[in-house]
């Protein structure tokens, strides 16, 4: 028996531990807060919410107080406060140690991989159950796993067992400690089915769960308080739906696109589909068309614009998602789409539908890293950059001759960016909830190993010399020039480019403004308590936080040489070499300069603050762009204006059609026939034999007319 | 004799319930409508039981008895009935789900306190006109079943409901008559047309197809299989309901008791889909034929005009009465595109059909669950406004567990039963009528904005302090809505057995229709 047999237990793993937190610690988890009086006890069922129970005694004293049984104080500073009882760290103990197997299996698998150049061709399929067949049209639930597969299980597994353990700190006395294990849980299970589909089915149904798992992660703090009027605090509520029906906006023409290649080709196999043989007898315009809706689902679920408004807001969710969820895994589920039918795009499908992925990818780019310009949100400005980086990854896809150059920067990026979400949960955990940079500054006296972890990771996504970002950035650059010597489009190539300097810029302003600050050490790199502009009392955090900050930042630094030699490349397309090192590319150092550039004008700017940050605001037109830009270009606003006036315009349309149209007949109508009714009615002596008479009379009657009426008679 | 022990038991039941003590009136009334959900799992698992089960077709049902009822013969006018019932996939999952939302109905009606006998009695006569619906395999008993099932609701939403119950009840009323004097038009004129000496199932079944010619209509002339299919299809149409038809369900829903509501939206608007399918499509398939691209067009609006209408409401029910509406569009869908005339290759028209059919079953238990819910927190807080709530998922986590789950298998979420049955109509109706599939399948966009939005205003937030006395369901609040939950996560995960259970009678039907398009 080999590892690869085993697949189906990676998502039975978390999928057991999740069964296990709901059925058994979490309603003892419940109990025991309970009887420690934190929480109402909900069977008494008085006024007195929790009073009934015996023997707790901080609840009561502060009245109303009583009624933050799922958490305690939202916006400042989660958990603490609070106690995570036994049963409550049992299960998550449960979910790590599942977490920790699946990992373990994953990795086996992937060496099994990386040991079979056959396989690696051939990739495995295992037959689970059927739903049904209609013909030659088979509904089935089947696995596979392939090269790209396993790279994705390797993401899922690795960076969501660190996750979970960074949780146990970041969760600990939050009240609903249990259902957010049990929440992330469902969510790895969904991630995992998504990946592990070998057919479109299976993806969907993946897809569609890890939506769910994110709604329930963004709403986690379901029973939050609206933040004050003018704050630019995510909210919860609003933020889970949100970000659930804007995804379902581009899944709805991904059902399409899905509909248009089952109706022409008859299957949902990827194996199938992916073969151009199938589509000898297809008109090439359908399978583009089909293409471009497909995508249109990566643009929802990755946040690519038009649809990137939900992740920002999506930042209202515990930060371990927001790591886990709205930057590692899910919103890359995009970039896995769009590569899991790579050969469709490139080789079936029209060049218009890899130009559309180029052009939004491009586009989302540099358009998020503007936005991200001005935030002054530490997850902001983090979302912004991830919807910027998931912007290069498909861009990487369209101007690439295979999914290589996307996908790896999908799996580099997946770790600096889980540590820089962790990271900046370290920071707000140490700063009593803060997000606002304005309040931070100098923290990395306070945790150094924060602070460490988070500059590999920030130098990583700038692109800095040997670190993996700089390895995946920068061949996406270079395959984008390549694609303009052919193509003669340089514009993905200026975009992306330009994209990198900015991106430098505002990663490492977040750093200074966050770590750092004039007068710091190392040129303000290393701040201390002499830059720090909050109130609260920072301090490291708990090694199950510092941990996997650790672990996550050495494949932040050093996954990237794994593309040496078309290592990568080699593995992911079965042994045909792609895309040139970069290293060795005199085109790189281009890269590498704007990036340099990036980090030198934020370092005069944030670091040395030799450059006070108000010239860019001091004048007109800078005051302009930034009030835009601090707006995010005012899309939330449209879109708000087109449900509020347009769709919810139809929909009272629609419900007054009924109201004064249909019904205005029906009752017009209906007023005789009730008159007749009236006098001979006996509602509340209940006559069964009058209604009956009454009713198969009255049928008869007019069926008569009706039947005489046409005519049917006459033979 | 077992299913004329379905259709009677509640008959017998509900006099026992007149004749015992009130107190007793729901205990009889559970065990009953339990004793008749057995029975209806036995139709099932009886024939799983033989090893090869073979679920029957409309020309070979199980459980099948032929008795002859009434044989009167007026010169030319011969009127004869039978007393025929029988069960094929079709209407064994329709009994099924019957005998169980009955069953539940009683459990959700436990704490009535305004005359229960009548009212366990009515539910109980009221399971038996629905039951021989289903199981009629006559023509005219099945209209007479169909008249049955109208005086118990009339009266439960008359004497039971809201403040506008009586206008409500007569609404009902009006429209379903109008509507099923038509069919009866309908069912006059097929049973003439085709000899007017048989009015079973299977004699339609062979008969009524290769019906030709036209019927004169104010001048013109209009096909005879075209006016036969309108004429049954504008009762069926009203029960649905279809737009425009459709405005009395919003009205019956927000007046009717919480139980009667879950029986109306999960069996009632069924017998119209069921009459659609097995009469509409099986014994006028040419009319159908004709018909489809219009019934597609109308599918599409029925999806997008109640959801919309859904939207926009303030009182939960009603909300949830209009999303009725827009997830029986899909069943019309699924129906339109199996009866579309096109190249498509069958199995899509199985496909399309078999999600229609799916789509029935499951939007009978999803429906009935979001009933259930709205109806427990009402029976606590005596108002349905999704606004005066506020935050109060803090004082009723496990109604917000359900209710979610109601909601996120209304909206088609997969691992939940509304998944597949969407899916399926969409992958089968694309083949035939694209344009309308797309349309409708906006629909998922909207259904999860009203259902969320409702949840998010109702249970989200920080808790309305008004509501702070609200207690969290009962064991017995939450035994429909656990065991309907249970039945939608299993179809949803595990398909097979119901999608093997329909396959035989639908695949006879669009085998027989795709023969007829080849003439």
């Amino acid at each position: 028996m080999s590892p690869v047999e085993f697949v189906p237990v990676i998502p039975l793993l978390p999928l057991v531990a999740m069964v296990i937190i709901f059925l058994v610690t979490r309603p003892l988890d419940i109990a025991a807060q309970r009887r420690a009086g934190l929480r109402p006890t909900g069977v008494s069922g008085g006024h007195n919410v929790g009073g009934a129970t015996a023997g707790h005694e901080q609840a009561e004293t502060h009245g109303s107080g009583a009624d933050h049984d799922e958490h305690d104080d939202h916006g400042g500073g989660h958990g603490h406060g609070g106690v995570t009882t036994f049963w409550g760290l049992a299960g998550a103990v449960v979910a790590v140690v599942a977490m920790v197997g699946a990992f373990g299996l994953a990795l086996a698998i992937f060496f099994q991989f990386l040991g079979s150049p056959a396989l690696q061709k051939s990739g495995y399929t295992v037959h689970l159950w059927n739903w049904f067949s209609f013909g030659p049209l088979h509904y089935v639930i089947d696995f596979r796993v392939d090269t790209l597969t396993a790279i994705m299980l390797i993401v899922v597994t690795g960076v969501s067992m660190l996750v979970h353990l960074y949780s146990i700190g970041y969760m600990a006395g939050d009240l609903g400690f249990s259902r957010f294990f049990m929440e992330l849980a469902l969510f790895t299970v969904s991630m995992l089915i998504l990946v592990l589909g070998a057919n479109i089915l299976v993806l969907f149904i993946g897809w569609e769960l890890v939506g769910l798992s994110s709604y329930l992660l963004i709403g986690f703090w379901f029973d939050a308080a609206p933040p004050p009027a003018g704050s630019d605090l995510p909210y919860p509520p609003p933020a889970a739906l949100k970000a659930f029906v804007t995804t379902r906006v581009g899944d709805f023409a991904m059902l399409i696109g899905i509909l248009m290649l089952f109706v022409t080709t008859g299957t949902f196999t990827f194996t199938t589909l992916n073969t151009p043989a199938t589509y000898q007898h297809i008109d090439q315009f359908t399978v583009t068309v089909a293409m471009i809706l497909i995508f249109c689902g990566a643009v929802g679920k990755s946040a690519q614009f038009p649809l990137h408004v939900w992740l920002p807001d999506a930042m209202a969710g515990p930060t371990p998602v927001s790591a886990l969820i709205h930057a590692a895994t899910m919103v890359a589920a995009g970039v896995y789409l769009v590569a899991r039918f790579f050969p469709l795009y490139s080789q079936v499908a029209g060049p218009q539908s890899l130009e559309v992925v180029g052009w939004i990818g491009s586009f989302t780019a540099i358009f998020a890293a503007v936005i991200a310009l001005a935030q002054n949100d530490i997850k902001k400005v983090l979302a912004y950059s991830t919807i910027s980086q998931l912007g290069y990854m498909f861009v990487g896809l369209a101007v690439a001759p295979t999914d290589a150059t996307g996908i790896f920067h999908l799996f580099t990026h997946a770790f600096f960016k889980a540590l820089l979400f962790l990271g900046s949960g370290s920071v707000i955990h140490a700063v009593a909830g803060n997000q606002d940079m304005r309040k931070m500054g100098g923290l990395a006296k306070y945790m150094p190993i924060t602070a460490v972890t988070f500059l590999v990771a920030t130098l990583s996504i700038s692109g800095f010399p040997l670190f993996s970002g700089f390895f995946s950035k920068d061949a996406i650059i270079g395959e984008a020039f390549t694609y303009g010597q052919a193509n003669g489009n340089f514009w993905f190539y200026g975009l992306t480019l330009f994209t990198a300097f900015l991106t430098a810029f505002y990663m490492f302003r977040l750093f200074f403004m966050t770590f750092g600050g004039r007068g710091g050490a190392f040129g303000g790199f290393w701040g201390n308590e002499r830059q720090y502009r909050g109130e609260a009392h920072p301090h490291e955090s708990t090694w199950t936080m510092t941990v996997p900050l650790i672990l996550l930042a050495f494949p932040s630094a050093l996954v990237g040489f794994w593309s040496i030699n078309s290592g990568f490349a080699n593995f992911l397309t079965a042994g045909i070499q792609t895309y040139d090192n970069p290293l060795f590319d005199p085109l790189t150092y281009v890269g590498v300069a704007v990036a340099l550039l990036g980090i030198g004008l934020a370092w005069l700017v944030y670091g040395l603050e030799v450059v006070p940050a108000r010239v860019f605001t001091s004048n007109p037109v800078g005051r302009a762009a930034y009030t835009v830009m601090i707006n995010k270009f005012y899309v939330d606003e449209f879109y708000g204006w087109v449900i509020q006036y347009i769709a919810l315009g139809l929909s009272h349309g629609a419900e007054l059609f009924d109201t004064y149209i249909i019904d205005g007949i029906v009752n017009g109508s209906a007023t005789s026939v009730q008159r007749i009714g009236d006098a001979t009615r006996r509602t509340e002596t209940g006559v069964l034999q009058n209604y009956g008479a009454a009713i198969f009379g009255g049928a008869l009657i007019i069926a008569l007319a009706v039947f005489i009426a046409t005519g049917a008679f006459v033979h | 004799m077992l299913l004329t022990a379905i259709v009677f038991l509640p008959l017998i039941a509900g006099v026992i319930c007149m004749l015992a003590p009130d107190r007793a009136a729901r205990w009889i009334a559970a065990v009953f409508t339990g004793v008749v959900f057995l029975l209806s799992l036995w139709l099932y698992f009886g024939l799983v039981a033989t090893g090869s089960p073979n679920f029957g077709s409309v020309i070979a049902p199980q459980w099948y008895i032929d008795v002859p009822w009434i044989n009167v013969v007026l010169g030319a006018f011969h009127l004869k009935v039978d007393y025929a019932l029988g069960a094929d996939g079709l209407s064994m999952t329709m009994l099924i789900l019957n005998g169980l939302l009955s069953f539940l109905a009683v459990i959700g009606s436990w704490k009535i306190g305004k005359r229960p006998r009548l009212y366990f009695a009515l539910l109980l006569i009221l399971e038996t006109g629905v039951m021989g619906v289903f199981a009629a395999f006559d023509l005219f008993l099945f209209i007479f079943f169909w008249e049955i099932e109208l005086i118990p609701m009339f009266l439960l939403i008359g004497i039971w409901g809201g403040a506008r119950r009586e206008y409500a009840a007569w609404k009902f009323l009006i429209y379903t008559l109008v509507g099923s004097a038509f069919t009866l038009a309908g069912i006059f004129l097929i049973y003439f047309q085709t000899g007017g000496r048989d009015a079973s199932y299977q004699h339609f079944t062979q008969t009524a197809p290769s019906l030709t010619g036209s019927l004169p209509f104010f001048g013109g002339s209009v096909s005879l299989a075209l006016a036969i299919f309108l004429l049954l299809f504008v009762g069926f149409a009203v029960k649905i309901p279809m737009w425009p038809l459709h405005t009395w369900l919003p009205d019956a829903h927000t007046e009717a008791p919480t139980a009667v509501s879950v029986l109306l939206a999960g069996v009632l608007l069924k017998m119209g889909a069921y009459g659609l399918i097995r009469i509409c499509l099986g014994f006028a398939p040419h009319g159908a034929m004709e018909f489809a691209p219009v019934l597609g067009v109308l599918a599409a609006i029925n999806v997008l005009w109640g959801a919309g209408a859904s939207m926009v409401q303030k009182d939960m029910k009603r909300m949830i009465a209009y999303s009725s509406v827009s997830h029986m569009g899909y069943v019309l869908l699924g129906v339109a595109a199996a009866a579309a005339i096109g190249t498509a290759n069958i199995n899509f028209r199985q496909a399309a059909l078999t999600g229609a059919t799916l789509q029935m079953f499951t939007h009978g238990t999803i429906t009935a669950m979001l009933f259930f819910s709205v109806g427990v927190l009402y029976e606590k807080a005596h108002t349905r406004d999704i606004d005066v709530f506020g935050g109060i998922g803090k004082r009723m986590p496990m109604l917000m567990l359900l209710y979610s789950v109601a909601c996120f298998a209304a909206l088609g979420l997969p691992g939940l039963s509304g998944f597949v049955a969407e899916y399926l109509v969409f992958t089968g109706s694309f083949a035939t009528l694209p344009v309308a599939t797309i349309f409708a399948a906006f629909g998922v966009v909207l259904t999860a904005g009203y259902l969320l939005w409702m949840l998010r205003r109702s249970f989200y937030g920080p808790l309305n302090m008004k509501w702070d006395w609200l207690t969290d369901t009962t064991v017995r609040e939450a035994f429909p809505l656990v065991a309907l939950g249970l039945v939608i996560l299993f179809v949803g995960i595990y398909p097979q057995p119901i999608i093997d259970l329909l396959t035989p009678s639908l695949q006879q039907m669009v085998h027989s229709m795709s023969a007829l398009a080849i003439h």
